[in-house]
C-alpha cells in the first residue's frame, strides 16, 4: 500500500511538473492581431508576436469560429468568439420607493468596432481565419508570415524561432556530410559482418573417391568434426565440382584407385588450374606408393596417408594439414616483414612442407618394399638416391631455418639421418 | 587461396573507408565547417516594419557594439531597489541571472554584430525588453515595474484555467443627476479596490454553484476552476461611462494578454434616480478572444452574476427589452420559436410546457425569442433569481472543459 501511495505521489508530481512547467515557461509566445469590423467587413489593424500567456481558447462559442492553421492550411487548433459588435447593457429599473421592477436593456451594435483575438503561438503556425458560422463565409485570414519574421529579427536565438528558420540551400546539395558518415559506418558494418561471415565459415573438405561406402563414411566422420564434405566419385567429377563450386573446398582426400582417371591424374589436373593448385591435398589410398610416385608428387601433396584409417589419425591428419598451412603463411609473413628477401623465404615454405611429406612418404615406401626383411637391391639403391635427394633438401631447409631463426617460431624440422 | 586472401583484403579496404567516411566528416563539423552546416542564416539587416514593433523598441538604430563585457544593473522601478533573481535572455535566449545587487554581466563578443535585445523577466514584475547598442556604453539600467496584475487566487496554470482579472475604474455615475463622477483613481484606493474585489468574488463567482440547477452537476471542485486577480499600477483605470461596456486603455491590454474575463468594477455611488438611464449599470463587450470584458458596480452582486452569465457564458438575457436575441447554440437558453424550445426541451428531458415566449408585462412587450427557464431568473431579474436547466446547463458545459 505505502509502495503505491509512493508510485502514486511520484505520478502526480511527474503531472504537476509539466502543468507548471507550462505555466512558467519563459518562451511562451502569442500572436495578438487586432482587428476591425467595419460596416461588415473584418480587416487586419496590425499583427503581432510577443512573448505572453494567450487566454483559454476552449470557452467561448460564439458566432464567429476562428481557426488555427499551419502553413499548409491545416487546421492546428480552433475557438470561437462572439459577435463583438455588439455589446449587451442591463440596468436595473426601480420604481417609486426604490423596489425594482426589472431590466432594462440598453444594446449597442456597433457598425464600426475594434476588438482583438490573442491565440497561443507555436511554431508552425501561419495563419488565423475568422469565419462566420451562421453564413460559412470567410471573414479575413491572417497572414502571421511578416510577425514571425518581425519577430525572428529581434529575438533571433529564441528556441522555438531557431526551429523554424529556412534551411540553408547548401543543405540541398546531394553529398552532404550524413550522407557521407552513413556511407562510411554502412562500409564498416558491412566489411565488418562479410569479415566475420568468412571466418566464420566451416572448413569445405572434398572427397574424391569412387567407393561409395568411403564417401559415406568419411562425410560422416568429417560432418561429425564440424566438417562440410563435398563428394566426388571419380577425377572427372572432382574436377566438375571445382569447376562448379562458387566456394573451393579447403581441402581435398583424394583417392588413388580410380578408373578411368586416377588420382595421380586428378592431382596433376588440379596443380595445372591456377585457382585450385593451392587446395591442400591429402592422398587417402591403400595404395603403396611407388619411388617414382614419390619423387614426382612429393612435392604436390601434403601428405599420404594408407586406408584403413580410423577417424582420429584422419582427423588428426587434416588438422595437421590445415595448421601447417597456416603456420608457413605466418612463417612468410613474419620473414617477408623482418626484410628476408622473397625468394630466400618462399624457398623455405617450399622447402618446409616438401621436405616433410617427402620423408613420410619415402618411410611407406621402404617399408612397403621390405618384405621379409630384406629388398632388392635395385630397388635399394633407388629409394637410397631418392632419400638422398631429400637429405640435400633437408640440408637446405636446415641453412634456410637458420637464417630465419631469429623470426621462426618453429621448431626446426628433425633431420633424420639415412644410411 | 589467393581468392581468400583478395577477399579479406577488400573486407579490409572497405572497413578503412568507412572508418575515412566517418572520421572526416565529423572532424569537419567539429571544426566548425563553413557553409552552414548547422543551417544558420545570417541576420537581417532590415528592421521590421515600425507598426509592427513594440512601442518600447522603436528607438533602435542598427550599431555594431564592441566586444567587451556589458553590465546590466536592474532595479525596482518604484523604490529603486535593486533586484536580483531577474532572468536576462538576450537575442531570445537565457543568458543569465541577475545578482542579489541587481547586477548581471554578458560578454557581447558572444553575439553577432549588431543589435542585441535584452529582454528581463522577474516574477511579480512586468517584463522589460529594450534593444541596445554598446558601442560608447557598456552599462545599461533597466528599471521594472511591479507587476499590475495581482494575484488574488490561484488555483491552476494560466493555461487551463479561467482567469478573470478586474480592473478598477476612475468613473462612476451619479444616480440622482444621472451624470458621470470622475474621480482621482479608484475611490478608496488600492486596499478599498482589493476589498470590493475580493467581496465581489465571494457574492457572484462563490454564489455560483448554489444558483445552478442541480440537475447538470459540475465536474471536480468549481472554486478550483477559476483564477482571479485584479490589476493595480496607481495609473491604469479603466472608464465604466465611456460607451456601453466602458473603456480600457491600450497599456492594459498590452500587459494582461490572458484574461478569459475583464471586470471593471466601479465604485458604487449612492443615489437614486427615476429618469431614463442613459448609461446601463452593467454591460459586457464581446470584443475578441482574450478581450473581453463587462463592467460593473462594485456592490451590485446579482446583476454582477447577471453579466458574468453574459460574458463568461454566453448567456442571453430573457427579459423583454432593448437587448440582443439569438438562440446561443450549442445549448441555448433561448430558442428562435417555441417548436425549437419544446424540441430542446423534450431532448434534454424537461417538460416542455415550460417553454414560454419572452415577453413583459403582458404583451407590453414581445419579442419571437423562447425561453424555459423559470422566473426568478438571473438572466430575466438581476436582482434575485437562480439559473434555471438551460442556462445551467450551458454554464456546466463550459465549466467542465476547465480540467485544473
Amino acid at each position: 500500500m505505502q509502495l503505491r501511495l509512493l508510485v502514486g505521489l511520484i505520478l502526480l508530481l511527474l503531472l504537476f511538473i509539466p502543468a507548471t512547467a507550462a505555466n512558467n515557461n519563459p518562451y511562451q509566445k502569442i500572436a495578438v492581431i487586432n482587428l476591425v469590423y467595419d460596416n461588415g467587413m473584418v480587416k487586419e489593424g496590425s499583427s503581432d508576436i510577443q512573448y505572453g500567456t494567450a487566454p483559454n481558447l476552449n470557452l467561448q462559442s460564439g458566432s464567429i469560429r476562428g481557426l488555427l492553421l499551419d502553413s499548409q492550411k491545416k487546421t492546428i487548433n480552433e475557438f470561437s468568439i462572439r459577435d463583438p459588435r455588439i455589446q449587451m447593457g442591463d440596468s436595473v429599473a426601480t420604481g417609486s420607493g426604490g423596489t425594482a421592477q426589472g431590466l432594462i436593456g440598453s444594446t449597442q451594435d456597433n457598425p464600426h468596432v475594434d476588438f482583438g483575438v490573442i491565440v497561443p503561438f507555436t511554431p508552425g503556425l501561419q495563419y488565423i481565419t475568422l469565419i462566420d458560422s451562421l453564413t460559412g463565409n470567410t471573414l479575413i485570414t491572417i497572414d502571421l508570415t511578416a510577425p514571425i519574421s518581425a519577430f525572428q529579427q529581434i529575438y533571433p536565438d529564441d528556441p522555438d524561432i531557431k526551429s523554424i528558420q529556412q534551411p540553408v540551400p547548401a543543405r540541398t546539395v546531394p553529398v552532404t556530410a550524413e550522407i557521407v558518415a552513413i556511407i562510411g559506418v554502412i562500409l564498416i558494418a558491412f566489411s565488418g559482418i562479410g569479415y566475420l561471415i568468412r571466418r566464420s565459415q566451416p572448413i569445405q573438405i572434398l572427397i574424391v573417391d569412387d567407393e561409395p561406402a568411403i564417401v559415406d563414411i568419411f562425410s560422416l566422420l568429417l560432418a561429425r568434426k564440424g566438417y562440410v564434405p563435398i563428394t566426388a566419385q571419380s577425377g572427372k567429377e572432382c574436377i566438375s565440382v571445382l569447376q562448379s563450386q562458387k566456394k573451393l573446398p579447403d581441402l581435398i582426400l583424394l583417392d588413388i584407385m580410380m578408373y578411368p582417371m586416377d588420382g595421380w591424374q586428378t592431382l596433376e589436373k588440379i596443380k595445372e588450374n591456377s585457382l585450385w593448385k593451392q587446395i591442400p591435398i591429402l592422398m587417402v589410398t591403400g595404395k603403396q606408393p611407388t619411388p617414382a610416385e614419390a619423387k614426382k608428387y612429393g612435392v604436390c601433396i601434403e601428405d599420404y596417408i594408407l586406408k584403413p584409417v580410423n577417424a582420429q589419425d584422419l582427423y588428426s591428419a587434416i588438422e595437421y594439414v590445415l595448421t601447417r598451412k597456416k603456420l608457413i603463411e605466418r612463417e612468410i609473413r613474419v620473414a617477408l616483414k623482418a626484410g628476408f628477401e622473397k625468394e630466400l623465404v618462399c624457398e623455405y615454405a617450399r622447402l618446409r612442407k616438401r621436405v616433410e611429406v617427402e620423408k613420410k612418404i619415402i618411410r611407406i615406401v621402404r617399408s612397403a618394399y621390405t618384405t621379409g626383411g630384406s629388398m632388392a637391391d635395385g630397388m635399394i639403391r633407388t629409394i637410397d638416391d631418392i632419400s638422398a635427394e631429400i637429405g640435400s633438401r633437408e640440408m637446405r631447409l636446415r641453412k634456410l631455418q637458420s637464417q630465419l631463426a631469429p623470426v621462426l617460431s618453429s621448431e626446426p624440422v628433425p633431420v633424420e639421418c639415412n644410411n | 587461396m589467393q581468392r581468400k586472401k583478395l577477399l579479406d583484403m577488400i573486407f579490409v579496404i572497405l572497413f578503412c573507408c568507412g572508418l575515412l567516411f566517418v572520421i572526416i566528416p565529423i572532424s569537419l563539423i567539429l571544426t566548425g565547417w563553413p557553409g552552414g552546416y548547422s543551417g544558420e542564416q545570417p541576420l537581417s539587416q532590415e528592421g521590421p516594419p515600425a507598426e509592427n514593433i513594440p512601442v518600447i523598441t522603436q528607438a533602435i538604430q542598427n550599431r555594431t557594439f564592441a566586444g567587451e563585457n556589458i553590465s546590466v544593473v536592474t532595479r525596482d522601478a518604484q523604490n529603486q531597489t535593486p533586484l536580483g533573481g531577474v532572468d536576462y535572455y538576450i537575442n531570445g535566449n537565457l543568458a543569465g541571472t541577475s545578482l542579489k545587487d541587481g547586477s548581471f554581466t554578458f560578454s557581447a563578443a558572444s553575439y553577432p554584430s549588431g543589435t542585441v535585445t535584452i529582454r528581463a523577466v522577474k516574477e511579480r514584475y512586468q517584463e522589460k525588453t529594450v534593444q541596445e547598442d554598446f558601442t560608447n556604453n557598456q552599462m545599461l539600467e533597466l528599471n521594472l515595474h511591479p507587476f499590475g496584475i495581482i494575484p488574488l487566487q490561484i488555483n491552476g496554470p494560466i493555461n487551463s484555467e479561467i482567469d478573470v482579472v478586474f480592473l478598477p475604474s476612475d468613473t462612476s455615475v451619479n444616480r440622482t443627476t444621472n451624470r458621470k463622477v470622475s474621480f482621482n483613481g479608484y475611490p478608496g484606493g488600492q486596499p478599498q479596490f482589493e476589498n470590493d474585489v475580493i467581496r465581489f468574488i465571494n457574492e457572484t463567482f462563490e454564489m455560483y454553484p448554489s444558483n445552478l440547477s442541480g440537475v447538470y452537476p459540475v465536474s471536480g471542485n468549481y472554486a478550483d476552476k477559476f483564477n482571479f486577480y485584479y490589476y493595480w499600477d496607481g495609473q491604469t483605470y479603466a472608464d465604466a461611462f465611456d460607451g456601453c461596456s466602458g473603456a480600457i486603455p491600450k497599456s492594459y491590454w498590452q500587459n494582461v494578454t490572458f484574461s478569459d474575463l475583464t471586470i471593471i468594477l466601479y465604485s458604487d455611488y449612492d443615489g437614486r434616480y427615476g429618469g431614463t438611464i442613459s448609461q446601463p449599470a452593467g454591460c459586457t463587450n464581446p470584443n475578441g478572444l482574450g478581450r473581453v470584458y463587462l463592467k460593473i458596480d462594485a456592490g451590485d452582486f446579482y446583476l454582477g452574476m447577471h453579466e458574468i452569465g453574459h460574458g463568461l457564458y454566453g448567456l442571453m438575457d430573457t427579459y423583454c427589452g432593448n437587448s440582443y436575441y439569438a438562440e446561443n447554440e450549442p445549448n441555448s437558453n433561448i430558442w428562435s420559436s417555441e417548436a425549437r424550445c419544446r424540441a430542446a426541451a423534450l431532448a434534454n428531458n424537461w417538460a416542455p410546457d415550460n417553454c414560454r415566449q419572452i415577453q413583459e408585462k403582458e404583451n407590453s412587450c414581445l419579442n419571437g425569442f423562447w425561453k424555459w427557464d423559470p422566473n426568478p431568473d438571473i438572466m430575466n431579474g438581476g436582482w434575485s433569481g437562480s439559473f434555471g436547466n438551460a442556462s445551467t446547463k450551458r454554464i456546466v458545459n463550459i465549466l467542465n472543459r476547465i480540467f485544473p
